[in-house]
């Protein structure tokens, strides 16, 4: 992608055609399992000390590619490509040793944390894991990210459910950045946080990408976040990414009937707004069974003939902005 | 009115607070503060615990030495009572007493270990069921389905009358009762357990399976298991009761509670103190170890804390 461009930034991960399904529940006893195309064809590169903010409905697949990216899951056909290697062909060993260099950051942090072990003992367990120094250097790498993070030392002896969000999720990341890891993906992590907090969290995020040269997956529903924190954006649709470009160039210019719509939405603070906005209809399709065509033609307003029955390209239709709608060119 | 009472109401407080007695420290420090029934039954189950050991110290008999002279002699608070023999003689008249402290030991024994064989052997193939998923877990489940349509009594009938009677195998079959409710417990708690966030964060740091099982999700979820046991345990004691009262158990001249409860069936109008002493060390046993089960199940819990 994107070889025009006049500064080539060194590619950190490559997702080349990820397709994910899982197998449903049985309808029948004899019948067959029908299968949820969860991720159908994704391919994306992520750029070393990037922010690419992923944005789409619940149930789009956004998820489950940020595990697939991390290779946390199989992917049913497709390869990711970490730093020059496949790593969905990794032995067990190189995989465990790839988990400190790729990490995830949860949406919920009370779940992501167990609730019966001290703060300080989780954010010092991937050191653990790794076998990072001797307990001395562990302890001083455990003292130096609660620095890092903000983190009050006091909290160190407490479980997890005596915190409150905003302390529960710095935990979170001080624990998936304490071994220096190159790519984080970060799920909806301040979806489930206070408006103030999440402001904290981001900026937190922020800090922690300038200072360790991070590279972010940032996976949320919230537009409005994404704008602050990415460089660039892309747009999910029920397993296929239908719109990715620089983050001011997708929200002023999208080509994107679904981006157009996903913009719509987000609230404005004036309530005479309302009227203008295009607004989706209807319900994202049902996965078991995805549409024909392009998937989002049963709620797009400019669908025709060929969008029910042509999938539609993933394009570019200017620099460093590509597209997958047959009328982008028409809407852009 | 209420303003004269709220005055003593205070200086008790106070007076309390500061002239906290040793064992109150004591109570304190294990969160015993105004549990009292937890605090009597640990005494209880402490003390059963101390005579099953030690009993044998203390035993004014041995447990089998009879004496035809005094047979069915009442305990020494009913009237024809003596002091020779505190709980009273049995038909045979042996004492009661003695064969009380040796029966207990026997029925501890049998109790505790077969608990902890059925705990160990359900909450692992329950974890395994729950880790392999597929065809383990079918077949698992549908062997934890048999079981439990089965009547236990009449499968360990059928294993002692087969096998034949010593105490391993009684033990081995005690034990087995109960197995398939850790298994069914453990396996949903693993279930769930595994699709926790925390679990998968610890997966994508790179801990292995083994690791994430014992420092994470077995942790998590042993308080319930804990507390699992000590609702069982009463169950164990009871069927080892049964399957001694129905002579299938513990043999003579080996005595256990159950079997010292069957004898004293047939005594019951003429001599109710054989089958009461027994059945009430039974009944205060498997009560005490409810309560603090359920005690166990809020310490365990930091969440409740």
């Amino acid at each position: 992608m994107n070889k025009s461009s006049a500064v080539a930034p060194e590619i950190l991960m490559e997702a080349k055609d990820l397709v994910c399904h899982f197998s449903g529940p049985k309808t029948s006893f004899f019948g067959k399992r029908k299968i949820i195309h969860a991720v159908n064809g994704v391919s994306l590169d992520l750029y070393k000390g990037e922010t690419l903010g992923l944005v789409g409905e619940s149930g789009c697949g956004k998820s489950t590619l940020g595990q697939l990216i991390l290779n946390l899951i199989q992917p049913t056909s497709g390869s990711t490509v970490f730093l020059g290697q496949d790593v969905t062909k990794v032995d067990k060993l190189e995989w465990r040793r790839l988990r400190s260099e790729m990490q995830l950051v949860f949406q919920n942090p009370l779940g992501a944390l167990n609730p019966r072990l001290l703060i300080y003992k989780q954010i010092r367990e991937p050191l653990e894991i790794h076998n990072v120094g001797d307990p001395d250097d562990r302890h001083a790498k455990v003292m130096d990210m609660i620095e890092a993070v903000s983190l009050p030392e006091h909290l160190l002896e407490r479980y997890p459910h005596q915190l409150s969000g905003g302390q529960q999720q710095r935990v979170v990341i001080a624990r998936a950045l304490i071994n220096n890891p190159k790519l984080v993906v970060c799920d909806e992590s301040v979806s489930a946080l206070d408006v103030s907090v999440q402001a904290q969290v981001v900026n937190l995020l922020a800090d922690m990408q300038k200072k360790l040269g991070l590279t972010y997956l940032f996976i949320t529903h919230d537009l409005s976040i994404v704008r602050h924190i990415s460089s660039r954006i892309a747009v999910m649709y029920l397993g296929r990414i239908v719109e990715l470009a620089d983050s001011v160039e997708l929200l002023q210019n999208p080509a994107h009937p679904y981006t157009k719509a996903l913009i719509a939405a987000v609230p404005v603070p004036d309530p005479r707004a309302r009227s203008s906005r295009a607004t989706i209809r209807g319900e994202p399709p049902n996965p078991f069974d995805p549409p024909s065509g392009c998937a989002f033609h049963a709620r797009c307003p400019h669908a025709d003939a060929k969008c029910r029955t042509d999938l539609p390209d993933f394009r570019q239709i200017s620099d460093r902005h590509m597209v997958a709608c047959h009328h982008a060119e028409k809407l852009f | 009115m209420s303003h004269q009472q709220a005055q003593p109401a205070t200086q008790t407080v106070t007076t309390n607070r500061i002239k906290r007695s040793r064992l109150g420290a004591l109570l304190h420090r294990w969160g015993l503060t105004g549990e009292w029934l937890v605090t009597a039954a640990l005494i209880y189950v402490s003390f059963i615990l101390f005579v099953a050991v030690f009993g044998f110290l203390f035993q004014p008999y041995p447990h089998t030495q009879t004496d035809l002279f005094n047979q069915l002699q009442p305990p020494v608070f009913m009237d024809g009572g003596s002091w020779a023999h505190l709980l009273g003689t049995d038909d045979l008249g042996r004492d009661v007493l003695s064969r009380l402290i040796r029966g207990l030991r026997l029925s501890v024994l049998i109790g505790v270990i077969g608990t902890v064989i059925g705990a160990i052997l359900g909450s692992f193939l329950g974890i395994v069921a729950a880790h392999f998923r597929g065809w383990v877990e079918e077949v698992l489940m549908m062997l934890v389905d048999i079981q439990v349509s089965l009547p236990f009594i009449i499968f360990a009938l059928a294993i002692l009358a087969f096998v034949g009677n010593s105490l391993t195998i009684l033990i081995i079959v005690v034990g087995i009762d109960g197995w398939e409710r850790y298994a069914r417990l453990s396996r949903s708690m693993v279930l769930s357990a595994n699709r926790q966030d925390y679990v998968l964060a610890v997966r994508s740091l790179g801990l292995n399976n083994f690791k994430i099982y014992q420092r994470h999700v077995l942790p998590n979820i042993m308080g319930t298991l804990v507390v699992q046991a000590t609702i069982n345990l009463p169950g164990v004691i009871l069927l080892e009761s049964t399957l001694s009262f129905l002579g299938l158990g513990v043999q003579p001249p080996m005595t256990s509670l159950g079997q010292i409860l069957g004898v004293g069936r047939d005594y019951l109008i003429l001599a109710p103190w054989i089958a009461v002493a027994p059945g009430l060390v039974i009944f205060f046993l498997t009560l005490s170890i409810a309560v603090i089960g359920d005690w166990l199940r809020d310490k365990l819990d930091p969440t409740l804390k």
